[in-house]
C-alpha cells in the first residue's frame, strides 16, 4: 500500500517536472537527483558503437553520471557498429535487449521491420524535457520515422578534413596563423600535390567498414545511393564518377598512400599524410597524441556542397517483460547526458542542442569551425538495406581504390550483391 | 570416413580378439554404455541435434522471430551457389589451406625434431614455440595488423631502414593473404610442434641405432625412420590442421576483415556475415553445410591419400 | 651397441656432433628470439604513455613507461571489468575441463577398451563430426539456448565445447597403448570394467589427462565466437570478448588493448611453463601411434 502511494508519487513527480519543462525552462532547479532519489536500484545496460576516442569520453560521462546518481548503476557495452547491430538484432528477440542504446538514424527501418524499437511518447518526452526548439532541426527530426518518434537526439556528427599543421607549415601552406585549408577538387589536388613527396603523401580517407567518404562524393556529384523503393542505385554515372576520382587520387596521382586501406588515423598521426578525410570523432585520438592539428570543412570535391553527417541518437529497444523503473531511469539517463552534451563535445562531436552550440565554450573547440556546413549536412539514408550496403561497400571500394577493379565493375557487382539479399 | 581408415589397427583390437564369458560380456557391455552415456549425451545434444536442426533451417526461409518457417526446398542452396562472393570465398579459403597447411607441417615437424635433441634450454626453447598459443586470436591479429602495416610498422620500418622498397603487403590481395598465413603459423605452430613431439617419443631409439649401424647419416635416418614411423601422427596433424585451416576465421576478421577487396575473405566469414551480419539465417545455415561438404571432400582425399602407407 | 650410440644413451655426443649441435642451438636461440619478438613488443606497448605508441622511428623502450595502460584496462566502464571477465574466464575454462576430462576419458575407455555392440559406428559417427565447421550448429545451438532461457548463463558457455570428438580420439588412442596384460591381471583377480578402468587404467592415464586439460583450457580460455554470440550482458562476459570490446573500429588504443592482452596470458604463460613438460609427455605417452 505504501510502495504504491510512492509510486505514484514518483509518477506524480515526473508529470509535474514535465508540467515544468512545457511551461518552460524551471528544470534545472528540480534537476535530475530530485526524481532519481526516489527510484530504488536499477541497473541500466547501455550498449553503442563509439568505440572511436569518443567512447573514452563517454566513458567519463558514464562515470560522472554514477558517481552523481547512485541508485542507478550503468552497465556499459560499446561494441563495433557491425557487431553491434548483429548483437542488437540477436539480443532484442531473445529477450537480452539493452535498457538503452545509442545508433544513428538510419538504422530505423531496419530495426522497425523487426519490432525492435519502442516508441517515445509525450509523457516519456516530458520525463526528458525535450522540445524540438531546443535541438538543431535535423538531429529532432531524424528521430521520427513513418510518423513515429523512435530516437532522441544527442549530437550531430560531420566529416571533417584534419590538417597537420607541422607538414602544412614546412609545406609553406601557412598564412595568417592558419593552415591554407584547400576548399575545391582544384585545390585540394594542388594540395596534394605540395604534400607528396617520398614517404609522404598527401591525404588517407578510407575507412575500413563504412562507405562515408565515398558517399559524400556521391552526394557533391548529385546522385544518391538508394532509389525510392529502398533498391540500391550504387552504378549510376554519379556514383561511377564518385569512385573513379577515389580511384585516381591513388593510381594516378598517387597522393595517397597505397598501404592505406585500414584506416587514415595512424598515418595521419605519424606524419604519413598532411590530411585526412575523415569523422570529427577521431579529434579526441589527436589531442592524446599531442598532435598539432586543424579541423577544417571538407572541401567540395563535385558540383554542389554537400556534407556528410549523421546524428547520434538515444533508443530505447523492446524488452520483453518492460519494467517501468528501469524505463524511468533509463530517461534520466538520457536527459542527464543531454543536459551534460557540452561533456560529449569533447569527442569531436557537435552538441544536437543548439543553444549550446553558441555558447564560448563550444566556440573554442576545434570542430565549432564545421557549424557553418549545417546547411549542407547530408544524413544516410533511411532504407532497411543500408546496413547490407553498408557491411559490403569495404570490398568495392578497395578494389576500386587500389585499381584492382573497374569502378563501372565493382559498382555493379556490389549493386547486384545488395539487390540480392533478403532481408 | 570409416574409422579403420583413421586409424587402422583400431578395428581389431585385442579386445576383440579374446573370447569372453557370456555373463561377463554382458556386464561389460552395459559398463561400456554407462561410460559412453555423458559424453554421448552431449554428443547428442550439442552436435546432433543443432546439426539436423541447422540442415532443417537450411531448407527453409527462416528468420530469427519467424514462427512457422516456410519449407523453400533448395531455394537457399542455389541462393548461395549463385552468389559470386561465396565462390569467392572458397577460392580463398583453398589458398589459405594450400599455403597454411604446409608451412604448419613442415616447421612445426622442423621444430620438433630439432627440439627432440638433447640440448641446452630445451625446455626453453619448446616453451618459447609453444607461448603464442596462449594469446587469444584478436590479440594475436591486433599485433600482427600493427607489426605489418606498411606506414606505422615496425616490420616495413626495418626493411626500409635497409634499403628494402617492400611492397604492402596486407594491402595488396597476393601477400594479404601471406600476412595472413604468417600471424597463423606464429601462432599455431607450437601446438603442432608439441603433437609431433609426441609421436616422435614413441620411436624407439634402437631404429636409429640400427640405421646408424648401417651408415645413415642425419638425413637418412629421418627419411628412412623418423618420416615413416611418423606417418601415423602426420595423418593424424594433416587432418586437424586441415579442418583448423578450412576454418579460418578470427585472424581474417581482425587483420583485414577479408580485404583488401574480397582477396582474403574466407567461407566462414561468409557463413557468419550471412547469418550474423544480414542475418539471412537459413542462407547462412545452407553456406555451411556446403562448407561442411567442402571439408569432407578433402579429408576424404587426405585418408585416401596416406591410408595406402600406414603399413610398416 | 656402438660407441657412438652408448654416447647417445649418456647424453653425451661426439665432437662432430658437439659441432653440429652448437651450430644448430645457436640457430634455435635466433629463431627464438624473432618468435619472442611480437611478445615483447606487446609487453613494450602496454608499458608506453599513447603520445610514444603510434610514432616511427620504432623505438623498443619507452622514453617515459607508465601503468596507465593497466589501469585503463582494469578499470575501463566501456565494457565489463577486467576482473569480472576473469573470473568467468576461470570458471568457465576450469568447469569445462574437469567435465571434459570425465566424459572423453570413460567414453575413450568404452571405445578403446570394452566390447558392446555399436561400438564402430559410435566411433565413426563420433570422429566424422570432427569435420563438422562450429558454424553449422552455431545458429541452432542459439536458438537452441534460447528456446530453454540459458543464453548469459555459464552452462550456455560450458556445455556446448563437451561435444567435442578430439578428446575423445585423443583419450582412446592412449587407452589402447596400455598393455593388455595389466587388464588381464586384473581380471583374473575377479576385478569388474568398471573397477578396472578406475584402479587400473585411469591412473596410467594421468599424463594423458594433464595434456587434454591443458588443451581444453587453452581452447575454452580463447574461445570467442561462440561467447560472442550467446553472452550480452557484461557481467557474463568472458575475457577474449571483454577485451575485443578495446578494440576501435575507427582508432585502436593500442596501449591499452595490449595492457589487457598481458593480463589476459599472463596466468596461462606461467600454467604452461610449470606445466611444459608434462604436456609433451603427456601427448607423447598418448601414442598417436597405431
Amino acid at each position: 500500500m505504501r510502495r504504491a502511494a510512492r509510486r505514484w508519487t514518483r509518477r506524480s513527480l515526473l508529470r509535474t517536472m514535465g508540467a515544468a519543462a512545457a511551461a518552460g525552462g524551471a528544470v534545472r532547479i528540480f534537476g535530475a537527483p530530485a526524481h532519481v532519489r526516489a527510484a530504488s536500484n536499477v541497473t541500466l545496460a547501455f550498449w553503442n558503437g563509439l568505440t572511436g576516442p569518443d567512447g573514452r569520453v563517454m566513458e567519463g560521462i558514464v562515470a560522472d553520471f554514477t558517481s552523481q546518481h547512485k541508485a542507478i548503476r550503468i552497465e556499459q557495452q560499446q561494441l563495433q557498429w557491425t557487431d553491434f547491430h548483429t548483437k542488437m538484432l540477436t539480443a532484442i528477440p531473445a529477450g537480452q535487449a539493452p535498457d538503452v542504446a545509442i545508433m544513428h538514424t538510419y538504422e530505423k527501418p531496419r530495426y522497425v521491420q523487426s519490432g525492435a524499437l519502442t516508441e517515445f511518447s509525450e509523457t516519456d518526452l516530458a520525463a526528458l524535457a525535450f522540445q524540438a526548439k531546443d535541438f538543431t532541426p535535423r538531429a529532432w527530426e531524424g528521430g521520427i520515422y513513418q510518423g513515429k518518434r523512435y530516437s532522441v537526439p544527442l549530437d550531430i556528427h560531420a566529416m571533417c578534413l584534419f590538417i597537420n599543421n607541422t607538414l602544412f607549415k614546412s609545406a609553406g601552406l601557412w598564412a595568417g596563423g592558419r593552415p591554407k585549408a584547400p576548399s575545391s577538387r582544384a585545390e585540394f589536388l594542388d594540395t596534394c600535390k605540395v604534400l607528396t613527396h617520398g614517404d609522404q603523401h598527401g591525404v588517407g580517407w578510407l575507412q575500413r567498414g563504412v562507405g562515408w567518404a565515398f558517399q559524400m562524393l556521391l552526394w557533391q556529384n548529385g546522385g544518391d545511393m538508394f532509389d525510392a523503393q529502398g533498391e540500391p542505385t550504387l552504378d549510376s554515372p554519379a556514383a561511377v564518377e564518385a569512385m573513379q576520382f577515389i580511384q585516381d587520387l591513388n593510381v594516378k596521382y598517387h597522393y595517397t598512400p597505397e598501404g592505406i586501406t585500414g584506416n587514415p588515423a595512424e598515418a595521419f598521426q605519424t606524419g604519413k599524410i598532411g590530411m585526412a578525410v575523415h569523422g570529427d570523432w577521431l579529434t579526441p585520438a589527436f589531442v592524446a597524441a599531442n598532435m598539432d592539428f586543424t579541423v577544417a570543412p571538407a572541401p567540395t570535391f563535385f558540383k554542389q556542397r554537400s556534407v556528410w553527417a549523421g546524428s547520434h541518437q538515444f533508443y530505447l529497444p523492446v524488452q520483453r517483460r518492460p519494467d517501468p523503473a528501469k524505463r524511468e531511469a533509463a530517461l534520466v539517463f538520457i536527459r542527464w547526458i543531454s543536459e551534460h552534451s557540452m561533456a560529449w563535445a569533447q569527442g569531436g562531436h557537435i552538441p544536437a542542442r543548439a543553444g549550446l552550440t553558441a555558447t564560448p565554450g563550444f566556440k573554442a573547440r576545434k570542430q565549432a569551425a564545421l557549424l557553418a556546413d549545417a546547411p549542407y549536412w547530408h544524413f544516410m539514408p533511411a532504407v532497411p538495406k543500408i546496413l547490407v550496403e553498408e557491411s559490403l561497400i569495404t570490398a568495392a571500394q578497395e578494389q576500386i581504390f587500389l585499381g584492382r577493379a573497374t569502378p563501372k565493375d565493382a559498382l555493379t557487382a556490389l549493386n547486384d550483391q545488395i539487390k540480392r539479399a533478403r532481408i | 570416413m570409416t574409422p579403420s581408415a583413421a586409424v587402422p589397427s583400431a578395428a581389431l583390437p585385442p579386445a576383440a580378439i579374446r573370447p569372453a564369458r557370456a555373463a561377463g560380456h554382458r556386464h561389460e557391455t552395459w559398463t561400456a554404455y554407462a561410460l559412453l552415456a555423458p559424453y554421448l549425451a552431449a554428443f547428442a545434444a550439442f552436435m546432433v541435434v543443432p546439426s539436423a536442426y541447422g540442415l532443417y533451417l537450411s531448407f527453409t526461409d527462416f528468420r530469427l522471430g519467424s514462427v512457422h518457417p516456410r519449407w523453400t526446398g533448395l531455394d537457399n542452396f542455389a541462393y548461395v551457389l549463385t552468389d559470386p562472393l561465396f565462390r569467392t570465398t572458397v577460392g580463398n579459403t583453398v589458398v589459405f589451406v594450400l599455403e597454411s597447411t604446409p608451412a604448419l607441417i613442415v616447421i612445426p615437424l622442423a621444430l620438433a625434431v630439432a627440439l627432440n635433441q638433447r640440448m641446452p634450454w630445451r625446455a626453453f626453447f619448446r616453451g618459447t614455440f609453444f607461448l603464442p598459443f596462449t594469446l587469444s586470436v584478436s590479440i594475436v591479429s591486433i599485433c600482427w595488423w600493427w607489426l605489418l602495416d606498411p606506414n606505422f610498422g615496425p616490420v616495413y620500418f626495418y626493411l626500409k631502414a635497409l634499403g628494402f622498397r617492400p611492397p604492402p603487403w596486407i594491402s595488396s590481395p597476393p601477400l594479404a593473404m601471406a600476412g595472413v598465413v604468417a600471424a597463423t603459423v606464429w601462432w599455431t605452430a607450437g601446438y603442432n610442434m608439441v603433437l609431433f613431439l609426441a609421436g616422435l617419443q614413441d620411436i624407439p631409439a634402437h631404429l636409429y641405432e640400427a640405421a646408424r649401424i648401417d651408415g645413415a647419416g642425419g638425413w637418412r635416418q629421418f627419411r628412412s625412420v623418423t618420416l615413416p614411423l611418423l606417418r601415423p601422427t602426420m595423418l593424424f596433424v594433416i587432418v586437424i590442421q586441415l579442418i583448423a585451416s578450412f576454418q579460418v576465421f578470427g585472424q581474417v576478421y581482425v587483420m583485414t576483415s577479408g580485404g583488401p577487396g574480397n582477396a582474403t575473405r574466407t567461407v566462414i566469414q561468409y557463413v557468419y556475415e550471412t547469418a550474423f551480419v544480414q542475418l539471412q539465417l537459413s542462407e547462412g545455415a545452407a553456406a555451411a553445410w556446403l562448407l561442411f561438404l567442402i571439408i569432407l571432400v578433402f579429408s576424404l582425399a587426405q585418408f585416401r591419400l596416406f591410408s595406402g602407407h600406414t603399413e610398416y | 651397441m656402438t660407441a657412438d650410440a652408448a654416447a647417445l644413451r649418456r647424453g653425451r655426443l661426439p665432437r662432430p656432433a658437439r659441432r653440429l649441435l652448437r651450430v644448430g642451438v645457436a640457430a634455435l636461440a635466433v629463431l627464438a628470439a624473432v618468435w619472442l619478438l611480437p611478445l615483447v613488443w606487446i609487453a613494450v606497448t602496454a608499458f608506453k604513455p599513447a603520445p610514444e605508441i603510434i610514432r616511427l622511428p620504432v623505438r623498443w623502450l619507452p622514453a617515459h613507461p607508465t601503468l596507465h595502460n593497466f589501469g585503463v584496462a582494469l578499470t575501463t566502464n566501456r565494457t565489463a571489468s577486467i576482473g569480472r571477465a576473469f573470473l568467468n574466464s576461470t570458471i568457465v575454462a576450469f568447469s569445462e575441463t574437469v567435465v571434459t576430462l570425465a566424459v572423453d576419458a570413460t567414453a575413450g575407455y568404452a571405445l578403446a577398451r570394452l566390447q558392446f555392440p555399436g561400438r564402430r559406428l559410435v566411433f565413426a559417427v563420433v570422429v566424422a563430426s570432427i569435420m563438422v565447421p562450429f558454424q553449422v550448429t552455431l545458429v541452432p545451438l542459439y536458438l537452441m539456448f534460447e528456446q530453454v532461457g540459458w543464453l548469459n548463463t555459464y552452462q550456455a558457455l560450458v556445455l556446448p565445447g563437451l561435444s567435442r570428438a578430439f578428446g575423445v580420439f585423443l583419450m582412446r588412442q592412449f587407452f589402447l597403448a596400455l598393455p593388455r596384460d595389466l587388464s588381464d591381471a586384473a581380471r583374473i583377480d575377479g576385478a569388474g570394467p568398471f573397477i578396472i578402468f578406475a584402479r587400473v587404467a585411469l591412473p596410467l592415464v594421468r599424463p594423458a589427462l594433464a595434456a587434454l586439460g591443458i588443451f581444453t583450457f587453452l581452447r575454452s580460455w580463447n574461445e570467442f565466437t561462440w561467447p560472442l554470440i550467446v553472452i550480452s550482458r557484461n557481467d557474463m562476459m568472458t575475457l577474449p570478448v571483454a577485451l575485443s570490446r578495446l578494440l576501435g573500429s575507427f582508432f585502436v588504443e593500442y596501449g591499452i588493448v595490449m595492457a589487457g592482452a598481458m593480463l589476459a596470458a599472463l596466468p596461462l604463460i606461467a600454467v604452461f611453463f610449470i606445466a611444459q613438460r608434462q604436456i609433451i609427455e603427456g601427448v607423447a605417452l598418448t601414442g598417436l601411434k597405431e
